[in-house]
């Protein structure tokens, strides 16, 4: 009798991402959300004004950038400079639509009446919030998508690597996913959609604002010399756990002017002939003790990992406890 | 027993309590299959706190119940499977047609989706809503949405229906259809426990009654073991619940007026001179909450 055959590596992983993707498909509450989402004007308007943001970011960087320089050379660093721009407007904006949209999730079907009726079907309570959070980050997925072509002009432009485009994805998912599990624990902890939504804003102040502006009182106000700026201490914990700290740092280390790659070509746009080139990109580092020496956002992006597993894990388990009282 | 028609829904000592509200005190009760079964009692009695015990989304503190044969406490994914439950007060997707939101609830069931389609077909035909079923849920009407509602609960072809005041804020004509439709699922051969407070509904749809009072079933039973020639449900249901009070009153004391006569009220409704004496006897005894009179 043959020994069975194991399937090549890629195939098997194929079938994993197959499986995951079907198990999202497959659940009936993620696709009625995302079919319910869609068909209110909410999500119209939402879609038509995040695109207007972002684009006028865009716009004007490009045209900062084509009005200021004809230099081959500086408009390949504008090209960077144009997706640290981009970037840092999605992030903005993901980071101020993610709770209005998971915070709604479970608490609006209970306050509308229908979450009796779901749970007296066999949909599993833990069921219901994974394909709830899923339903929102699909939403988050489509806007941050619906921006693609204005990403493909820098990429264009050149300076933006695929390993660029990749850290940002990377950052980005993570980020959503820990604001969205943060609304989700206040909306099936609270019964009614407006404190859940308020809750879960202010979460998102704290997350975000919090270690951002703890992080001042610790921060050495010369600007950085050296390529490398390592963090330590309290100071590195507090950009360990910022977002906000974490983006700066990413923007940084891919881009020739950091948070100034928004900026720059914003000004240039605006008065023409003031577009500089930067000094070059830093790479921010924070020292995790006996983990070693991280960069910034890397740490962030650990951190906001265990931040929504945690948050997740606990509305699970409120949830679960609070559907059959 | 030989004979005996199979139990449906079997319920031993329930007890449910919200903080310092106890919900329900040891109700007690059994349904046959395929009976309607009528739940009355007066506000605050505990029917739909009962009827969400029997769906299984609210676990007893104390006592069991089974509903077509799964516990409710410890088998809630069968229970769900067996159960069709509509509760008094229930959301819609607005903006889902008639047809997209049975579809959602099939495959909430795991209803293979090439039959999907023709189920909703069918259950459309059986609640009259064929001409609505590309009509989104927010443009119905409320008739049109309770037998919408209807509908779902029995989208995955349940053995045992759950329905609490499903004619509730209905005009006369919607509510005289409603509850045709629950005659027809009777006849179908579908166990219905319907909880309502309008009695006369009650009467001319069910063929047995419960009547839970302050969290008790203060009795159980087939109309004829319940209503004697000339006696009508309301009397009955008046007299119990009144005479439950009383003795609550009196902490377990006889179930008398304040002018020590018997309750003749209870005595007249059932009409027996046999039963008579049952009445009198249990309702004296103190044991009210699991009392059930039947005919010799």
């Amino acid at each position: 009798m043959a020994a069975p055959v194991a399937a090549p590596e890629g195939i098997r992983r194929s079938g994993t991402v197959s499986r995951a993707f079907s198990a999202i498909t497959a659940n009936p509450v993620a696709l009625k959300e995302l079919r319910l989402r869609m068909r209110g004007w909410h999500s119209a308007v939402l879609l038509t004004g995040y695109l207007c943001v972002v684009g006028a970011v865009g716009y004007l960087g490009y045209a900062g950038i084509a009005a200021s320089s004809s230099d081959v050379v500086q408009v390949g660093g504008a090209g960077s400079s144009l997706f640290t721009g981009l970037a840092a407007a999605v992030m903005a904006t993901v980071a101020l639509v993610v709770p209005g949209l998971v915070a709604p999730s479970v608490s609006g079907e209970r306050e509308h009446g229908t979450l009796e009726l779901l749970l007296a079907t066999p949909v599993r309570p833990r069921g219901i919030v994974l394909a709830k959070l899923v339903a929102a980050l699909a939403m988050v997925a489509l806007l941050v998508l619906g921006c693609a072509p204005l990403f493909c002009i820098a990429y264009m432009l050149g300076g933006v690597g695929v390993r660029e485009v990749l850290e940002f994805a990377a950052f980005l998912a993570v980020g959503s996913s820990c604001l969205g599990a943060m609304g989700m624990l206040a909306s099936v902890s609270l019964r009614r959609v407006a404190p859940a939504t308020v809750v879960s804003y202010l979460a998102m102040l704290v997350l975000l604002a919090g270690p951002f502006v703890a992080t001042f009182a610790w921060q050495d106000a010369s600007s950085p010399e050296s390529p490398v700026v390592t963090a330590t201490g309290v100071q590195g914990a507090l950009e360990a756990v910022s977002p906000v700290m974490g983006a700066q740092a990413l923007m940084a280390s891919n881009s020739a002017c950091g948070v100034g790659g928004l900026v720059t070509p914003l000004v240039g746009s605006l008065a023409p002939g003031t577009f500089n080139t930067c000094d070059g990109p830093v790479q921010y580092t924070t020292d995790m003790g006996p983990l070693g020496t991280w960069q910034t956002w890397e740490a962030t992006l650990a951190f906001d990992g265990v931040l929504a597993i945690a948050s997740l894990g606990a509305s699970l388990l409120v949830f679960t406890k609070r559907a059959f009282p | 027993m030989a004979g005996a028609p199979p139990v449906a829904v079997r319920a031993q000592a329930l007890e449910k309590s919200f903080g310092a509200a106890r919900a329900l005190r040891g109700a007690t009760f059994e349904v046959a299959r395929g009976e309607v079964f009528g739940l009355v009692g007066p506000n605050g009695a505990g029917k739909t706190t009962l009827l969400m015990v029997l769906a299984g989304l609210c676990r007893p503190d104390a006592g069991w119940a089974e509903v077509a044969g799964a516990n409710v406490a410890t088998e809630a994914a069968r229970l769900h499977r067996l159960v069709g439950y509509m509760p008094e007060h229930f959301g819609i997707y607005d903006s889902m047609t008639a047809s997209e939101y049975l579809s959602f609830y099939a495959s909430c069931y795991r209803i293979p989706r090439r039959k999907i389609e023709r189920a909703v077909g069918d259950l459309l035909a059986v609640v009259g809503l064929v001409p609505k079923r590309d009509t989104t849920v927010g443009g119905l009407s409320r008739g049109m949405r309770q037998r919408l509602c209807l509908a779902r609960s029995l989208v995955h072809d349940p053995e045992v229906l759950l329905l609490d005041e499903p004619a509730s804020g209905l005009d006369p004509r919607a509510r005289a259809e409603l509850l045709e439709l629950v005659v027809a699922l009777g006849e179908m051969g579908k166990t219905v426990v319907l909880a309502s407070q309008i009695l006369a509904e009650l009467a001319e749809v069910c063929t047995s009654f419960g009547i839970l009072h302050e969290g008790s079933m203060a009795s159980y039973g087939t109309a004829e073991e319940l209503l004697g020639p000339g006696a009508d449900l309301e009397g009955l249901f008046l007299c119990l619940t009144e005479a439950a009070s009383d003795q609550e009153a009196d902490e377990g004391g006889s179930a008398e007026d304040p002018s020590g006569e018997p309750r003749e009220c209870a005595l007249q409704h059932v009409g027996r001179a046999q039963e008579r004496g049952d009445l009198q006897e249990e309702l004296q005894d103190g044991n009210r909450g699991e009392q059930r009179w039947r005919r010799p």
